[in-house]
């Protein structure tokens, strides 16, 4: 997601998906893919974004 | 026989150590890019200014321009460079400029704007929509300072520690509907003829066939270049010994690392200068002065990680190269340098800290950019024209008004 704005979501916030990962006030919206906890949120310098590593949840 | 083989060894060895420095690189050659070596937090190399007193205000006509951005240096950046280097009593480089005004930063569709319209305002003199770069929302491309000093007749350069093809020298130098189109930006770079473009993304010109490139087409950029005159470097080394009037060069596939054994901002703007005055000074064509960009791209960077020791050491960085850049018009008279920013990055205040900058607390309210006014120093003929506060776009607008150039802003046709 680009990095103007911060992402919505912090390392160990849980997370749905279909939820909107990026902040309200963003150009676009980042569909979260998949259910699970925010593993990490890094800056990606080349492409000026976020990147965000979701654990998923084990199913059961 | 052995004196004569002698002879020719040696010959040999000095043909390598002149010859070397002066061979350009083509996208055909393995380029080994070097392997940081020093401290990335380490800020021995900063030099704090030897007296307090602010730089003489300059007179008269302007002939050459320096714009200087430090893209995401809002004051609280500018504020922990100077408490890290000196302490609370002292002052940067920058800081001691004669002029010093604030500028507001929103985009033509956002109260926070990106490096995109925020390049294009600086750079354009228009608000356009995040993302954008070069033109207005309506995708109307409209000439940037850089390419107006063009047709004055003016020597022009961009300095960067980005990728060349990154938003902040691409609003000067291309016009595209999205800053991802690095491709794009780079041979628009190219084909506009800029006289110096020093910074990193070699990627960006090197054809898909190539293992490193970052395009999708066969367009070799670094070809291109050389059959339009440029010289094409690659290491610290060659920029030493590069001469105008058309010089590429590219330190990095990627964004710099600006470590050694790279050539510093400071160092490769003081090449751009040397290079953009000569020929500038040599040349009918560009005999009207000239017009350099140079921007302290990773300050931005370092704050998007909220990374304080990191921010302070790319911000001195960056005033390295705005003394480079000082000195230059003060020993020249005729020199006009404006140093801002695009926008803050990180919302960056401190809270608490000592007095001899040792125990700074930095506190970061975003990992994104926030809308905060950014200043603007100013030294050099016309100067006292960027005091104040005032707009973004109005800073290339006073920019074209001390060079006599007008329209400005204007829409290309």
């Amino acid at each position: 997601m680009d990095a103007t704005h911060a992402p919505a979501v912090q390392v160990g916030d849980k997370v749905r998906k279909g939820q909107n990962l990026c902040a309200s006030e963003a150009e676009t919206t980042c569909i979260c893919p998949i259910t699970g906890t925010v593993a990490e949120v890094r800056f990606d310098p080349a492409q000026h974004e976020f990147v965000v590593t979701i654990a998923p949840t084990k199913p059961g | 026989m052995t004196n004569r083989r002698s002879v020719w060894t040696a010959i040999t060895l000095m043909i390598t150590l002149v010859v070397l420095p002066w061979t350009t690189l083509t996208s055909a050659e393995v380029f080994n890019y070097p392997t940081p070596q020093t401290d990335p937090n380490d800020i021995s190399f900063y030099q704090a200014p030897a007296k307090m007193q602010s730089y003489p205000a300059g007179a008269v006509r302007v002939r050459n321009v320096i714009l200087c951005i430090g893209d995401g240096m809002g004051l609280g950046q500018v504020t922990l460079a100077r408490m890290k280097a000196i302490g609370a009593e002292g002052k940067i480089h920058m800081q001691r400029l004669p002029v010093h005004g604030l500028i507001s930063t929103h985009s033509a569709n956002k109260l926070v704007t990106d490096s995109a319209a925020g390049g294009t305002a600086l750079a354009c003199g228009i608000k356009t929509n995040n993302g954008m770069i070069g033109m207005a929302p309506d995708e109307t491309p409209y000439y940037s300072i850089l390419e107006a000093a063009q047709a004055k007749g003016m020597a022009t350069g961009l300095v960067v520690t980005c990728t060349m093809s990154h938003a902040t020298p691409a609003s000067f130098g291309s016009h595209v509907k999205s800053r991802k189109m690095e491709p794009e930006i780079a041979a628009q770079l190219i084909g506009n003829r800029i006289n110096v473009l020093f910074g990193g993304g070699r990627k960006y010109f090197l054809p898909k066939s190539h293992s490193d490139s970052g395009r999708k087409d066969d367009r070799d950029l670094l070809a291109e270049a050389e059959d339009a005159g440029y010289t094409v470097i690659g290491t610290a080394n060659q920029l030493r010994w590069v001469r105008g009037p058309l010089v590429l060069g590219l330190f990095q596939l990627d964004g710099l690392t600006t470590l050694s054994p790279e050539p510093m901002l400071a160092e490769m703007t003081r090449k751009a200068i040397d290079i953009l005055d000569e020929t500038a000074t040599d040349s009918r064509k560009y005999g009207r002065g000239f017009f350099l960009m140079v921007e302290g791209s990773q300050i931005d960077w370092a704050c998007h990680a909220n990374k304080a020791e990191a921010c302070a050491r790319q911000v001195l960085l960056f005033d390295e190269a705005v003394r480079a850049a000082v000195d230059f018009a003060v020993a020249d008279g005729r020199t006009l340098v404006v140093v801002t920013a695009d926008h803050e990055t990180g919302g960056l205040t401190i809270p608490e800290g000592s007095l001899k900058g040792d125990e700074i607390k930095a506190h970061w309210s975003t990992r994104g950019h926030s809308a905060s006014p950014v200043p603007v120093y100013a030294i050099g003929p016309k100067s006292e024209r960027f005091g104040g506060v005032y707009d973004n776009t109005e800073v290339p607008q006073r920019i074209a008004q001390t060079l006599g150039i007008k329209p400005f802003p204007q829409a290309r046709k």
